[in-house]
């Protein structure tokens, strides 16, 4: 009960003292500082030093005094058609660089940086783009933005850390690249992504895969989003490590590329490399290209919850392509399978598969609904061997090269 | 539930007591101090001066004779105006003013009529302290 009414003490104490914000603005960035009494301090008629940051007065447009308050370790990101503005709050001004260019935003934090700093994106433009740097790991909010970007990557985190993406509720966000563009992705992140929040996010890949990151990719439970892409010229999806979706509704066309790939990194220590997790979520991917897959993964997929439908339609297609093994316990997969061989009697001939395992599939439970039209077309194709326990409904047969066993 | 409701009267109590930094005090190097309402206020710099905007009152200094500026929660700073007109000549007809005794303790408000020239009457001989729009005055009553 003490406790609580410390709470409410603090709480009520801030929300009954008006605030006041000191902002200094230097073209497209501002700093602002939540007013203190401290004396800020004018020196040799060319300068100011507001708490400790000293500022050559001719590098300074304004100096605004709002009714705002602000928020420790934020940079705020509002895009403007061919502009950007940047404000970050005084606590962090030692330890950011906010270089913008147009509506190209370069953010560059510190080394010494200890302390989680929350991003947060806003506004449109149709060239612009925001790159993240630092080595700690960080918080980006995509709050209503969209950024077309003719020359990089819109969205280029080149954080190697966790960054924990937040979807705003409520909002949209797209994201899309040139074809010109050198970058790995239209959404980039060099680290390990975990998103959450309600809102909507839209990437298309105009040069190369739509979203990717080089780290793992966990979309968490508390993401209740939407993630669509309707057209990337390789994968939909491309992330390395591993992929794992708790939460959220995907749609996932137009690609030229696999939908979900999920690639080894070159790390040996590095865990789950190359395995899928679907746990959550409802899934739609339309496979049309000939020779791709809706999910493609280097190691194990693991179905224990959540929705796939995939339709199959490109010639060679698979559904699901496991290097190893598959074990689903749980979920719904519905596939439509109408492609058929691709490249046949060539060296690349490439049959079309619902499901293709190149290890052993174990069935434990969960539904599996095939619809296989496809000339010369298989449901589920096992390299390794069958196992089941009877639970779970399958309305389709497994062709396993090695042996179909009943276990516990 | 006594209990809360006390608690939540002593709160209220704390908050209208817990003083926000509504003015913004310029000092410069002779030691005067010059104070404006901090939200709205605008600073900008050029050709070796400061401008400081707050609603309709525009100062500028010279930016070597500058000091230090900083958030205050009453203005402890005045404007050098006093005139014989007890002050108000720079206060528009119709604004609200608050009069202050030297010490800063309230004395009483009034708002100002087309050509008033004098404080109201009652006060006694003193010089005064006049804040009205956002800007503060010393006035004298003779």
């Amino acid at each position: 009960m003490k406790k609580l009414y410390t709470l409410l003490f603090f709480s009520f104490s801030c929300l009954l003292a008006s605030a006041q914000t000191l902002n200094v603005v230097q073209g497209n960035v501002t700093h602002a500082y939540s007013a203190t009494g401290s004396d800020m301090t004018f020196c040799c008629g060319t300068r100011v030093q507001i708490e400790g940051n000293d500022y050559p007065i001719s590098e300074i447009t304004k100096i605004v005094i709002d009714d705002s308050t602000v928020t420790p370790a934020t940079v705020n990101v509002v895009y403007n058609g061919n502009f950007a503005h940047v404000t970050v709050s005084g606590d962090m001004v030692p330890y950011i660089q906010a270089s913008v260019n147009g509506a190209d935003v370069v953010i560059t934090p510190s080394d010494e940086i200890c302390t989680e700093i929350t991003y947060t994106l806003s506004g449109t433009s149709s060239d612009g783009s925001f790159q993240l740097g630092g080595k700690y790991k960080s918080v980006v909010v995509l709050n209503g933005v969209s950024l077309t970007s003719s020359t990089v990557s819109p969205i280029d985190i080149e954080n190697g850390k966790r960054i924990s993406i937040v979807v705003a509720d409520g909002t949209e966000n797209t994201f899309e690249d040139n074809a010109n563009n050198t970058g790995k992705a239209a959404f980039f992140v060099n680290g390990h992504a975990e998103f959450s929040g309600n809102g909507k996010i839209t990437v298309r890949g105009n040069a190369k895969h739509a979203y990717r990151s080089d780290e793992y990719t966990w979309f968490t439970p508390e993401f209740g989003g939407n993630f669509v892409v309707d057209k990337a010229t390789s994968d939909a999806m491309h992330v390395e490590q591993y992929l794992q979706v708790s939460g959220g509704t995907f749609s996932l066309s137009g690609m030229s590329g696999d939908g979900m790939d999920v690639a080894c990194t070159n790390e040996e220590t590095d865990t789950l490399n190359g395995h899928v997790f679907l746990d959550g979520g409802t899934i739609n991917i339309q496979c049309a290209t000939d020779d791709t897959k809706g999910i493609k993964a280097d190691s194990i997929v693991n179905i224990t919850g959540g929705s796939l439908t995939v339709n199959v339609a490109g010639d060679g297609c698979k559904g699901i392509s496991s290097n190893s093994d598959l074990n689903m316990s749980g979920g719904s997969v519905t596939m439509t399978v109408s492609g058929t061989t691709y490249h046949k009697d060539q060296e690349d001939e490439s049959k079309c598969r619902g499901m293709k395992v190149g290890g052993n599939f174990t069935f434990r439970g969960g539904n599996i609904s095939m619809s296989v039209t496809g000339k010369k077309a298989k449901a589920i194709k096992v390299d390794g061997n069958y196992y089941y326990t009877g639970q779970g409904t399958m309305n389709c047969s497994v062709d396993c090269d090695g042996t179909a066993k009943k276990i516990d | 539930m006594r209990k809360i409701t006390l608690f939540f009267v002593l709160l209220i109590g704390f908050g209208a007591h817990a003083q926000s930094l509504d003015y913004l005090t310029i000092r410069t190097t002779d030691g005067v101090e010059k104070s404006v309402t901090a939200v709205g206020t605008e600073i900008t710099f050029g050709d070796g001066n400061m401008y400081v905007k707050s609603g309709t009152d525009e100062i500028t200094f010279n930016f070597n004779d500058l000091s230090a500026m900083f958030f205050a929660a009453e203005p402890t700073g005045l404007r050098n105006v006093i005139s014989d007109q007890g002050g108000l000549a720079d206060i528009p007809a119709g604004s609200m003013v608050q009069v202050f005794n030297m010490a800063g303790k309230p004395v009483g408000t009034f708002r100002k009529q087309a050509g008033q020239q004098s404080l109201p009457a009652g006060l006694q001989k003193g010089v005064y302290i006049l804040k009205a729009n956002g800007v503060t005055f010393k006035s004298l009553v003779r």
